[in-house]
């Protein structure tokens, strides 16, 4: 754990328990109960015990003041076609029926050159994940970059949904340069 | 090229503060789409289903129809150009030290939701098919490919009506993306849907200009001229860049990034495009050129 130990007093698997309720005008007229949001901050490589991460590849660690909490990790884009990185909450999101899953991604490296980094989130009960979208890392600004908010429709029979994880797949496109993995924020509804 | 240089620097100069203040000027009418950046992070939690009220949906009907050559239209634009086709085909040629040289052809169907992509470059040779809410990626150097299901986008007004660029109390910036309906990806963020682009040349409106309008592959662009931000010009190599956006749908038709010498280190240049002219491909006759591949497996 190469961290500082500030990092360890910020938090870095955050959930929150949103007390503001997202509430659809057919909700209100269907009288529906609101909707809680939850958000998950997690961090690469985070030491909170209530996420975790998991990888195939994204083996180089970086250290630098740039990336989230000063640390980010990388895998070469170019034939990366099998390799991910997974942020993880443990529990994850529950809920009987759709799943609204809006994730944001922050990159902030100069080596991060992945021209349509992919990035997906789980869907219970099925073996494809569902994608948010791609993100061209080379021009991407530093920062948190936000994907449109997906929904994950409920594949089961009884309506139970969970979504715990999002994961970033390079996309093999580049020549050089690598696809960056560092902090992400997810929030389900 | 050091002479745009110094015209992009004095023109800036000279219209900087009265660029400023227009903006603040049209705050209203133009800041429902703006890129505005305010001190709170939040962005402002509106399902998907719930309705604009009649004096926003008024003001965007009403900026969705200012065809004006303005910054913040042409920004707008870029930032939300698949609301103005539906159906184009094309390629391009992109040169960095990045990408290499590669070639892209696309096509796009947005409302029969269908796309098609390749790219090829040295050593890269990969399409992709976007059909029946599914993807499928095929390598055709590694002869493997690669299946997603494809989810669906929830409609959200305030990426059309609300600030695209937020700071945090900490100082780092928040981008908010819209989908990207084409599901081309690398298509899209070079020239169909290209906010990377804007988010990333155009974020600091002190730094370009719109310096003319100009035919280009039989479409009206309109020209754009600047300087990038440090950090951001440092990564690409870029210091000066020359913008080509076509002025009916904000699909970035040409880009040229200049270093510090004046030298091209990084560019993408539409060789052909057909806008909301339907598909040059059907899609459902799908090569049988990939019978042999092997479904690439995720690694455990």
């Amino acid at each position: 754990m190469k961290k500082q130990i500030i990092s360890i007093l910020l938090a870095m698997c955050v959930v929150s328990s949103s007390s503001a309720f997202a509430l659809s005008s057919n909700q209100t007229q269907n009288g529906i109960e609101p909707r809680a949001t939850t958000t998950f901050l997690i961090d690469n490589d985070t030491i909170d015990s209530s996420c975790s991460n998991s990888r195939y590849g994204f083996n180089e660690y970086l250290s630098d003041t740039g990336h989230y909490n000063n640390d980010a990790r990388r895998q070469l884009t170019k034939g990366g076609g099998s390799y991910w990185y997974r942020w993880e909450s443990n529990g994850g999101f529950w809920k009987n029926g759709t799943i609204y899953a809006k994730v944001g991604v922050y990159v902030n490296n100069k080596y991060f050159l992945d021209s349509a980094a992919e990035y997906y989130v789980e869907r219970t009960y099925s073996t494809i994940m569902a994608p948010v979208g791609t993100l061209n890392q080379n021009y991407a600004k530093a920062g948190w970059n936000y994907f449109n908010e997906i929904s994950l429709n409920s594949l089961s029979a009884d309506g139970a949904n969970k979504s715990s994880f999002v994961e970033v797949w390079p996309s093999g496109n580049n020549q050089t340069g690598y696809t960056g993995a560092d902090a992400i924020q997810v929030t389900y509804r | 090229m050091k002479k745009m240089k110094e015209k992009i620097m004095i023109g800036v100069a000279v219209v900087g503060v009265a660029a400023s203040a227009s903006i603040s000027v049209l705050a209203w009418g133009l800041s429902s789409t703006g890129n505005q950046v305010s001190a709170a992070a939040a962005w402002p939690k509106v399902s998907s289903n719930m309705a604009v009220d009649g004096e926003k949906a008024q003001q965007e009907e009403t900026i969705v129809n200012d065809q004006s050559l303005t910054k913040q239209n042409i920004f707008n634009k870029m930032l939300n150009s698949v609301d103005y086709y539906q159906s184009v085909y094309g390629s391009f040629e992109v040169s960095n030290a990045a990408f290499g040289d590669q070639t892209v052809s696309y096509q796009a169907g947005l409302e029969d939701k269908v796309s098609y992509q390749k790219i090829e470059g040295t050593g890269i040779d990969q399409e992709q098919y976007y059909q029946n809410n599914e993807q499928i990626k095929y390598d055709n150097k590694a002869r493997t490919y690669r299946v997603s299901a494809v989810a669906e986008f929830v409609e959200e007004p305030q990426l059309r009506s609300g600030a695209r660029i937020t700071e945090n109390e900490d100082g780092t910036k928040n981008y908010f993306y819209r989908g990207d309906v084409t599901h081309t990806g690398f298509a899209s963020s070079m020239s169909l849907l290209p906010q990377e682009m804007a988010f990333g040349f155009l974020e600091d409106f002190s730094l370009w200009e719109i310096t003319g309008t100009e035919t280009y592959l039989g479409r009206e662009a309109v020209r754009i001229e600047g300087l990038t931000e440090e950090a951001y010009g440092d990564k690409l190599s870029v210091e000066s860049f020359v913008f080509l956006v076509d002025r009916a749908t904000g699909i970035l038709l040409r880009y040229d990034g200049y270093d510090q010498d004046g030298a091209l280190t990084d560019s993408m240049h539409t060789t052909q495009i057909a806008i909301d002219q339907g598909l040059s491909i059907n899609l459902n006759a799908r090569s049988n050129k990939y019978a042999g591949y092997t479904e690439l497996v995720r690694g455990q």
